[in-house]
């Protein structure tokens, strides 16, 4: 008995420290690309990262944090968290399997025999390591983000309900399932993802507490644990966020009080009312006491709050009534139980709100306003929000639109508009909405749902995305449904459109989400994969592949394709039939057996296929997502180690015992050792630095003086920006904006406060008339009637009454002057005379500040007067365009403005006439630099480059480069390349020749050399123009 | 009655723990607060170790009380 224990005990601390020490030395080094550097700011800095937070990650990682030796360590403290989160997880998974096999092969004895116990440990160290050592789950055990942290939640939950199962009929055994509770309570601070396991545990449970399982009370169960999942993600989660919402409402509007003080009142409501629950239940007798205090917790907890008032009152009434009656049914039936039951279930729920309210460090620090401060959810409402993730497009899943459903119009007095649905209003802090800085809420409208035309509907929609339009099509061809006739509002007249026939739309399920955006996932993990190219339905990029090349070509997925990348790795599938052949043995071994498959099945379906109905995804998503579905392929590496052992048992039959022990566990533990061994080179991340350095450079690449403002767009130049200002410190004096972000006026308000040492944005706008609601899109130039047939537009209009009468001047010298709109216009009083009144929009120079601001004014050039805008590509601008002419005025070029060049600008507005390049970035200047033909600054460029760029690694031999990160670096190669052709050109041999050597030597990794010929062809070819020119001698060395 | 009670969870002990344990995350939370930026003024205490660095570690260590507060289990009162 001991030696099994102890036996069991060492090998599942030796699959931690093996696990634990691949994944230390395939860290990263510092951050990784995507939201990576958000995740690692927001833990080190507590600073609020995107929705819907993760509060409990940041605890943990701010602890680890404090390991680093430097700023510059931290990144890799945090991945280093992530590394230990996920050996943790992977040795959880060893003893859950080898529980789970004791009961099967040992009779559920604590005393195997060692034959017993030799192919028990076999099957738990297969099962662990092929985990530990697969695509998915090692991707995340190396960077800084919450799955692998979420991974172990999810391990440890299953691993809880074990251990209930060991102790279940003694007087321990109920605080482990309080403790499955608090586990899914802190989760919620990491990632929802840990919910899904409640049903499969639920399942267990009762397995477990009947003696006579059947079908109906198998689905009977699942069926609550569903409806226990609904409760906490749909009743608990928003719930107490909404409640805690209105009860700040009346503290700060009614009773004056200040922010924030109606939530702390509403927590201790909350919590006196379970810990009474808790105290009416453990005391045990007065049922009517225990009635009272259920519904009243279940009220404050805001389960029944509905977006109307009557809706409310009627499902709480309806609430009051499921409690009056569930409650005396079982106390009639099973007095002890009954109380037992909701002894467990109030200290239950006691600890889920506890371990949620690790929330509270959101709603702290986003009352504090640091610089990063994502969505400013500073009141229980906007948290609300935040949770919920609302600012995404939500996405229907039991009925609604397809891609090309036209809206429904809805007649309001003589106007035909759009019809919607309007939702609970969002209230904002007044400071944050006029500036004024007194305790109130203000509602700033309500969230919009648009309604489609009924017959243009569908139950269970798949292909909901307008934006999609083209991809669905690539998926799925032509729709073939109904022909709708509509009429549309843009251009008045009926228009018809055809919709997705429901076939069409469960082939695009089938098809795309299930089989490209899930089993391709599985099948990377456990058949093997094609290359790290970023599949889009090819068969070139991102496939799965056995490895078996006539196979391969017989699925139609290129074997030559990536043959020779680190990011090819195959396993012939062996993991795969490993995990069938322990689904089928496990099947077979009896009631005990069955019972544990469809434990084990459950978890699987709710990890992985439940997942992909949820998320409805649309076409061409920018990543691979299989990082979710992490949860699933732990269910399957459980069947994967029972296959070992099925290996072993059937050798048996055939060999001597020792000898089937032998070869069952060298053949069953060679296969994730194999696994590794492909693994290894593509999750070898260690001396990668290149998300950082990338930050680095474009904040580097901006001048010293005058705190410069940096525009920034996606994931990968935001988050490194911000890591690098707010975890390293680097150029605190830069002010880095999200052009994407900037939509929103919360946004644009906050980045009107200053930020370490740089000052706020320079609006000329005041904020009540950029905040949600007032100049969300403003009109450019709009028609404003007819004349013999032409439309006259009001810049024509304008014109006119300034020539008929001159000395007027009613807006103004210049009208079309940025001030004169903004003062005449766009701040005026009546909402409908908010526009730009012209497509040319006029901002005077000042030349003065021009010289002394530091760019590049080219020899002979005379600064212009006036900058002009012209705005005729576009009939409106959003805020953030807005804002920036707004900037470019308010800024007077003494604060530099930068854009990072892999903003697409021209989505916002076209600005190209006026981008002079320096470094890794655009600078605004106010001349034209096609006029003067003049596109990059050489002098601040060849600086740069010489003496402020860093490399991330790239000259590491054998670094190995995913997409994003060889995406990144061609950049950075192609910027050499151009910036020596342009030093060419002036004849500045010597300068282009020593860019050449920097770029030669800086970046020399392997995966350029190969995909990449072109960049060194051109190298090559301006070498040589070099040498011809400068007639000294210079070798080409690759 | 009350005697059957002492068997059941939760025990004396392990309220008296998880107790403990809310009173440590709810003094790190008072340590996280503090003064804001505001619009005109860049508040660097938001980034005092005390805010950051001193009352996450006690919410945390607050969090793990709790849960060994749930988990408290003594063998020899069976």
């Amino acid at each position: 008995m001991q030696s099994y224990r102890t036996i069991n005990r060492l090998c599942g601390w030796s699959v931690f420290i093996a696990a634990a020490t691949v994944y230390t030395l395939t860290l990263e080094s510092s951050a990784s690309f995507w939201d990576c550097p958000e995740f690692i700011t927001s833990a080190a800095r507590l600073e609020v990262g995107h929705p819907p937070g993760a509060p409990f990650f940041m605890l943990l990682g701010n602890l680890f944090s404090h390991m680093a030796p430097d700023a510059s360590g931290i990144a890799w403290c945090i991945n280093f968290m992530n590394g230990l989160f996920s050996a943790a997880c992977v040795m959880l998974l060893f003893y859950t399997i080898t529980v789970l096999l004791r009961r099967l092969i040992a009779d559920g004895t604590d005393q195997p025999s060692r034959w017993q116990t030799v192919s028990i440990m076999t099957g738990g160290l297969t099962g662990a390591l092929v985990y530990a050592f697969s695509d998915t789950f090692w991707y995340s055990a190396v960077e800084g983000e919450v799955y692998a942290c979420s991974s172990f939640f999810t391990a440890l939950t299953f691993w809880c309900i074990l251990k209930w199962d060991d102790c279940h009929g003694s007087p321990s055994a109920d605080r482990w399932l309080v403790f499955i509770a608090y586990l899914v309570g802190l989760s919620i601070g990491v990632h929802l993802l840990n919910l899904l396991c409640i049903p499969a545990i639920c399942l267990f449970c009762y397995y477990r507490l009947t003696t006579q399982p059947t079908l109906k009370g198998s689905l009977l169960t699942f069926l609550l644990s569903l409806a226990i999942v609904a409760f906490v993600l749909w009743g608990i989660v928003p719930g107490i966020m909404k409640m805690a919402g209105y009860f700040d409402l009346f503290a700060v509007n009614t009773m004056g009080l200040p922010y924030n003080s109606g939530t702390l009142a509403y927590s201790i409501f909350l919590l006196a009312g379970i810990v009474g629950c808790i105290y009416i239940a453990m005391r045990g007798h007065n049922r009517l006491f225990m009635s009272v205090a259920v519904a009243i917790t279940l009220v404050l907890c805001g389960v029944t709050l509905q977006s109307t008032i009557t809706s409310t009152l009627l499902s709480t009434f309806i609430l009051l009534l499921i409690v009056h009656f569930a409650l005396r049914r079982y106390w009639r039936l099973a007095p002890q139980a009954t109380w037992h039951t909701l002894r467990i279930a109030a200290c239950a729920l006691f600890v889920l709100v506890i371990g949620y309210s690790s929330y509270t460090v959101i709603l702290i620090r986003a009352s504090d306003n640091p610089p990063m401060n994502q969505q400013a959810c500073d009141n229980p409402f906007a948290l609300q929000s935040y949770l919920g993730r609302e600012q995404y497009a939500d996405k229907p899943l039991v009925y609604g639109r397809t891609y090309c459903s036209p809206h429904a119009l809805v007649q309001e007095g003589n106007i035909l508009r759009y019809d919607f649905t309007e939702g609970a209003p969002i209230y904002r802090r007044q400071q944050q909405v006029t500036g004024d800085a007194a305790p109130r809420y203000i509602e700033t409208g309500r969230k919009l749902d648009y309604k489609y035309e009924p017959q243009a509907c569908m139950w269970f929609p798949r292909m909901h995305s307008a934006d999609h339009a083209a991809q669905y099509r690539q998926w799925v061809g032509e729709p073939s449904g109904r022909t709708v006739r509509y009429l549309d509002l843009q251009t008045d007249s009926w228009q018809t459109t055809v919709i997705p026939s429901y076939k069409d739309n469960l082939r695009f399920f089938l098809r795309y989400q299930v089989n490209f955006m899930y089993w391709r996932y599985f099948l990377w993990n456990f058949v093997g994969r094609q290359n790290d190219r970023q599949g889009h339905g090819d068969d070139q990029n991102g496939n799965w592949l056995t490895g078996i090349t006539p196979l391969d070509r017989w699925i139609g997925h290129d074997p030559d394709s990536g043959a020779d990348s680190k990011g090819r790795n195959v396993y012939y599938a062996l993991p795969l039939l490993l995990g069938l052949l322990g689904i089928v043995w496990q099947t077979r071994q009896g009631k005990t057996g069955q019972r544990q498959f469809n434990v084990i099945a459950l978890l699987f379906f709710m990890t992985g296929l439940a997942i992909i109905i949820y998320l409805n995804d649309t076409p061409r998503q920018p990543r691979e997502r299989d990082y979710v579905f992490a949860g699933s392929f732990y269910a399957f590496s459980i069947w994967t180690g029972m296959g070992a052992t099925a290996v072993i048992r059937g050798l048996r039959r055939r060999m001597k015992p020792a000898a089937a022990l032998a070869v069952g566990s060298v053949a069953s533990l060679a296969i994730p050792i194999q696994m590794a061994g492909q693994n290894w080179d593509d999750h070898d991340r260690s001396g990668r630095t290149l998300c950082r350095d990338m930050g680095q450079n474009y904040l580097n690449s901006t001048q010293k003086e005058g705190c410069p403002i940096l525009f920034v767009n996606g994931d990968n130049d935001t988050f490194p920006v911000w890591y690098n200002i707010e975890v390293e410190q680097v150029r605190p004096d830069v002010r880095a904006c999200n052009l994407m972000y900037l939509h929103g006026g919360i946004y644009a308000a906050q980045m009107q406060q200053p930020a370490h040492t740089a000052p706020g944005l320079p609006y000329t706008i005041p904020k009540a008339c950029y905040r949600d609601g007032v100049n969300d899109f403003v009109r450019v130039n709009p028609v404003i009637g007819t004349e013999n047939g032409q439309p006259v537009t009001l810049k024509s209009e304008i014109e006119n009454i300034y020539r008929s009468r001159p000395t007027e001047k009613p807006f103004g010298d210049d009208p079309f002057e940025w001030k004169n709109i903004v003062r005449y216009w766009l701040t005026s009083d009546e909402p409908s005379m908010r526009c730009i009144p012209t497509d040319e929009i006029h901002i005077p120079v000042d030349k003065e500040a021009v010289v002394r601001s530091g760019m590049l004014i080219p020899e002979g050039m005379e600064i212009p007067d006036t900058m002009t805008i012209r705005i005729n590509d576009r009939s409106h601008v959003a805020r953030a365009a807005l804002l920036l002419i707004d900037m470019i005025a308010g800024a007077n070029w003494e604060r530099p403005l930068y854009v990072a060049v892999t903003v697409g600008l021209n989505e916002y507005i076209d600005l190209s006439d006026f981008l002079l390049q320096e470094g890794m970035v655009y600078r605004i200047v106010p001349y034209n630099v096609r006029k003067a033909d003049i596109r990059m600054d050489t002098d601040k460029t060849y600086d740069c480059v010489m003496h402020r760029f860093r490399y991330g690694g790239l000259d590491i031999p054998g670094l190995h480069l995913d997409d994003t990160n060889r995406n990144m670096a061609v950049l950075l190669q192609n910027l050499h390349i151009v910036l020596a052709a342009e030093l060419y050109s002036k004849q500045q041999y010597g300068k282009a020749k020593a860019v050449l050597d920097k770029c030669l030597r800086e970046i020399r990794n392997e995966t350029l050399f190969k995909d990449g010929r072109h960049a060194y062809e051109q190298m090559e070819g301006l070498y040589r123009l070099i040498k011809e020119r400068n007639k000294t001698d210079i070798k080409f060395n690759e | 009655m009350e005697k059957e009670n002492k068997s059941f969870f939760p025990k004396r002990e392990n309220i008296i723990i998880v107790m403990a344990g809310c009173l440590l995350v709810i003094l790190g939370f008072l340590l996280m607060t503090g003064p804001g930026t505001v619009d005109t003024y860049y508040e660097s205490d938001i980034f005092n170790p005390r805010r950051i660095g001193i009352a996450p570690v006690v919410s945390l260590a607050g969090f793990v009380v709790i849960a060994v507060g749930i988990l408290f289990f003594h063998k020899t009162k069976e």
